[in-house]
């Protein structure tokens, strides 16, 4: 009988791909040195192109792994592996994705309104998270006993940019549905389902990015977290809007950039809550009609 | 007392106070800034007032039910528990800020006001439990219970008093 070498065993290849090089010294400013930013695809690539050239392929390199392989981008994360890195391309997708879902809402108006909705979209998330990633820091610097700035930084904005990225692929859906002429509010339900889908995409991201916390303490943060998300985010998006424009609007020819703060989206809340248990303030009541027989009572007044 | 010391108490002092105070003040944003400035000043004064009132009935009550720790561990406790909670209303404080100065119903700032309050609170009481009880024994859990609610009971009537929503 003979024996089967070892040596000549075939191994598996290996399915994930090669850990980034570390870099050292992580300056949030951003890398003044003068050394070569080195790529994940190519190590040779960093020599023949410049420095933008590299950057683009930098934030694409990490566009892919968010795409594909979010468990090794969520593990630099971890390990803090050039969070700065991460972070300028997830801005840079939150923007690009965010713009093409706005003008793709935006289409339903047409002129102006393409451009703006581009650019308030793009706000609505980012201002989102500059103002709630203080304090799922704050949280968790509480929860878990250590604070990480940065990480949750990276964390945050990789969720996003993931909602981001699948908004931005669902944006034909709505550019079809402008196209066949879907009434407005039909409109609203679909760029709603199209957020919401993105929002739970994202959210998942999120929920990995906590997985090395303990089970009730992931559950508050994540609680608190979404909770802070979610008014921050409701309030921040109907600031900014109109997105879509009212069909009334569009016929006068008043596309504003932003509409006048009429209350918070909360005080909306409040107000059609009341409403709908029949409580109406003064001016806000619904007008009756007068009756037929009090009409036919009335004195004449003129001659 | 050396100099890390010192630092670390610094640092717990200013957190304990800036967190309420910016919280104070992001709930008297609509009321102008005299009351922008007395809230701020008010509700730091409440948390550190309730925790400083209450405290020595903990610590007897645990004494007493054998659960307690050495009296310089409450104190080192507390300072930290109320740290962590002057670092959970500085984080909300952004958020809070943002939507009070969105809303033109006081109704709304009332639940909002309420809403963040209790989550600091409540994680400043979980960040305190943590710290106190080792061993997380029925005796310790009840008593602690119990003095949170006496503790919540009396902030939120100060509260409603001095910062009216």
């Amino acid at each position: 009988m003979t024996e089967i070498s070892t040596e000549t065993t075939v191994k598996p290849p290996s399915v994930r791909p090669a850990p980034t090089p570390s870099v050292s010294a992580v300056d949030l400013i951003g890398p003044q040195r003068q050394e070569p930013i080195e790529s994940t695809e190519n190590p040779n690539v960093a020599s023949t192109h410049l420095p933008s050239e590299r950057a683009t392929m930098g934030a694409l390199a990490v566009i892919d792994q968010l795409l594909r392989d979010r468990r090794g981008l969520l593990d630099r994360i971890e390990s803090e592996n050039d969070l700065v890195g991460i972070a300028r391309a997830m801005i840079l997708t939150i923007i690009v994705s965010a713009a093409v879902f706005g003008a793709s809402l935006g289409l339903h108006c047409g002129g102006i309104q393409v451009v703006y909705a581009l650019i308030k979209l793009p706000l609505v998330i980012l201002l989102t998270a500059a103002l709630a990633t203080p304090a799922l820091s704050a949280l968790r610097s509480v929860v878990e006993g250590h604070t990480q700035v940065r990480r949750d930084i990276a964390l945050v904005l990789s969720s996003l940019a993931l909602g981001s990225l699948v908004i931005a692929a669902l944006a034909p859906i709505i550019m079809l549905a402008v196209g066949w002429d879907v009434d407005y509010h039909t409109l609203i339900l679909l760029t709603v389902g199209c957020c919401a889908v993105g929002g739970l995409v994202g959210l998942s991201l999120f929920i990995s990015g906590t997985r090395e916390t303990a089970l009730s303490s992931r559950v508050l943060i994540l609680s608190v977290a979404l909770l802070v998300v979610g008014l921050v985010g409701a309030q921040m998006t109907w600031t900014m809007r109109p997105y879509l424009v009212r069909p009334q609007h569009v016929e006068i020819g008043n596309v504003p950039f932003l509409r006048s703060l009429e209350g918070s989206f909360l005080d909306s809340v409040n107000t059609s809550s009341k409403s709908a248990m029949g409580i109406y303030a003064p001016d806000e009541a619904p007008l009756l009609a007068p009756l037929p027989e009090l009409q036919a009572d009335e004195p004449e007044v003129r001659q | 007392m050396t100099q890390t010391n010192c630092h670390g108490l610094a640092m717990s002092i200013l957190l304990m106070l800036a967190g309420p105070a910016a919280i104070g003040a992001a709930l008297g944003l609509s009321g102008g800034p005299s009351a922008l400035i007395t809230r701020a000043l008010v509700f730091p004064t409440i948390i550190v007032g309730v925790a400083a009132l209450m405290l020595p009935a903990l610590y007897i009550g645990a004494a007493f039910l054998g659960v307690a720790p050495k009296a310089q561990a409450v104190a080192r406790s507390a300072r930290a528990a109320l740290g962590d909670m002057g670092i959970v209303f500085l984080g909300l404080a952004a958020p809070l800020v943002f939507l009070v100065a969105a809303s033109t119903e006081l109704g709304t700032v009332r639940v909002l006001g309420h809403l963040i309050v209790g989550v600091g609170v409540a994680l400043g009481l979980r960040a305190l439990f943590i710290r106190l009880f080792d061993r997380r024994s029925p005796r310790a859990i009840g008593l602690f219970a119990g003095w949170s609610l006496v503790s919540v009971g009396i902030g939120a009537q100060l509260f409603a008093r001095t910062i009216p929503l």
